[in-house]
């Protein structure tokens, strides 16, 4: 009844004042994603569901259905489209990362060995490790002499996270590696970066990082891209851990929750927001 | 609130709370048995940093459970946690038997504990899903359990992953405390 009044008052659909009202990016992705998802017009609400969309003829349909007239709605067709990019992108994301998460680390799997040992060389480049099964793992942070076992409900994208982060910013990688080994405030460093995985992937999950990755840019968020916001938590939960100044590592738990509930914060509260990762940055502790 | 609700809690406010204690090498499987007895999604664990604990609500009963890591480096905080403790659940990964010695040797040194003295003891022989998961008998043959003399104990097979033998678990913890 609502949007009825609305539309006969403004003469624009409910899509089109969205896309007119609202600025590019979390607000206005999360508008549309809203509005298509409550559609009556199952095509349109089909377009909240799918994880693959041809965007152009998509938005052809959309304005055909709607009677947006591209003549004189030209901004309309192209915003439209980075909406709909956006959020099938994001789903796809999600799709892609759950499979890498639910395929389990496999010691018979050369490219999984392989990955693992390249782990080791670029933590630990002057040091070798004696043999597949070695103690020299708690080293870098795993909890015994096989590291297999520490991925459980991550899967190769613990892995994969872990491997991304020293081989992208190997620099940053081994200093934080180097903090974990602090006295009073280390930490386990690779049970950490698995862990930050699952706190990232919750995010995903929950839809919560909707609001980054439709400010990034104007197109679907790629793995790359996922595996980018990993860089910058690993980063700014080295830095929180330290400022949080915890006891000892059994607060690991408490700082890790407090440090979800601020991201989350941080992308609730202002949909501009930007985890913005930069490499180059000192790390602060 | 409703009536019932406020019932239910009034009922609740009677029940006894007990701290137990969930101890066990890594990778035994500590955190699913936890989130298994909260009735929690099991499907995205990691090793534990540090602790959990959950409040777990069974019928007369308030269990507390503190899940304390397994790797060796944070073994040496397990004691900070054995304080009026109720009872302890020591879990073991039945299919490791490479590892059986070591944590034989941990379970023998809890038991030696002060603070845990007379604690009843639970063992959870889990992963009894794999195939060579060693049978609780002989996992409890392997630990010397015979010998315990000095406090009440149990093992239970158990898979923490299909909840096959958790339930019972539970249940013997509410008999042996209820009698104490």
């Amino acid at each position: 009844m609502w949007k009825w009044i609305l539309r006969k008052w403004t003469g624009k659909c409910e899509l089109l004042r969205i896309t007119s009202e609202n600025p590019k990016g979390a607000k206005r992705s999360k508008a549309i994603e809203r509005s298509l998802k409550h559609s009556n017009i199952s095509i349109l609400k089909q377009l909240s569901k799918d994880e693959i969309i041809d965007v152009i003829p998509a938005s052809e349909e959309v304005m055909k259905i709607k009677d947006v007239i591209a003549e004189i709605h030209p901004q309309f067709a192209y915003c439209f489209q980075v909406c709909l990019c956006q959020i099938c992108g994001y789903k796809r994301l999600f799709a892609e990362v759950e499979e890498m998460r639910k395929t389990q680390y496999s010691s018979e799997n050369p490219d999984h060995e392989e990955k693992l040992m390249q782990l080791w060389g670029f933590l630990m480049p002057d040091i070798k490790l004696e043999t597949r099964i070695s103690k020299q793992w708690t080293d870098i942070g795993f909890q015994g002499d096989d590291p297999k076992t520490d991925f459980r409900g991550m899967g190769m994208l613990g892995l994969n996270q872990l491997l991304y982060i020293s081989s992208k910013y190997t620099a940053l990688s081994r200093q934080i590696l180097s903090k974990s080994h602090h006295p009073t405030l280390g930490f386990s460093y690779a049970i950490v970066g698995i862990n930050l995985t699952s706190v990232l992937y919750e995010l995903l999950k929950k839809q919560t990082l909707r609001t980054h990755f439709y400010n990034i840019k104007d197109d679907k968020p790629s793995l790359h891209d996922f595996h980018e916001l990993y860089c910058y938590m690993f980063k700014e939960f080295v830095t929180f851990w330290f400022s949080e100044k915890p006891k000892d590592i059994m607060e690991f738990g408490r700082v890790r929750d407090k440090f979800r509930r601020k991201i989350k914060q941080k992308l609730k509260e202002d949909l501009t927001t930007i985890l913005k990762f930069d490499a180059d940055e000192e790390l602060a502790v | 609130m409703g009536l019932l609700d406020l019932l239910r809690k009034m009922k609740s406010g009677n029940d006894k709370e007990l701290r137990i204690l969930l101890l066990g090498l890594d990778n035994a499987g500590k955190t699913t048995i936890l989130k298994s007895l909260a009735s929690e999604d099991i499907s995205h664990i990691t090793p534990t940093q540090g602790f959990n604990i959950k409040s777990v609500q069974s019928p007369g009963f308030k269990l507390n459970v503190w899940d304390i890591g397994g790797q060796r480096r944070i073994r040496p905080y397990w004691k900070n946690y054995f304080e009026n403790t109720d009872l302890l659940i020591y879990v073991i990964d039945s299919a490791d038997q490479k590892r059986f010695e070591e944590t034989s040797l941990e379970l023998t040194e809890l038991l030696e504990e002060d603070k845990l003295m007379g604690a009843p003891l639970l063992v959870f022989a889990n992963k009894q899903d794999l195939l060579s998961a060693a049978p609780a008998d002989e996992v409890a043959k392997g630990l010397g359990l015979d010998a315990i003399r000095d406090r009440k104990w149990q093992i239970q097979a158990c898979s923490a992953l299909t909840n096959e033998g958790v339930k019972e678990g539970l249940d013997w913890i509410a008999k042996t405390c209820k009698k104490k």
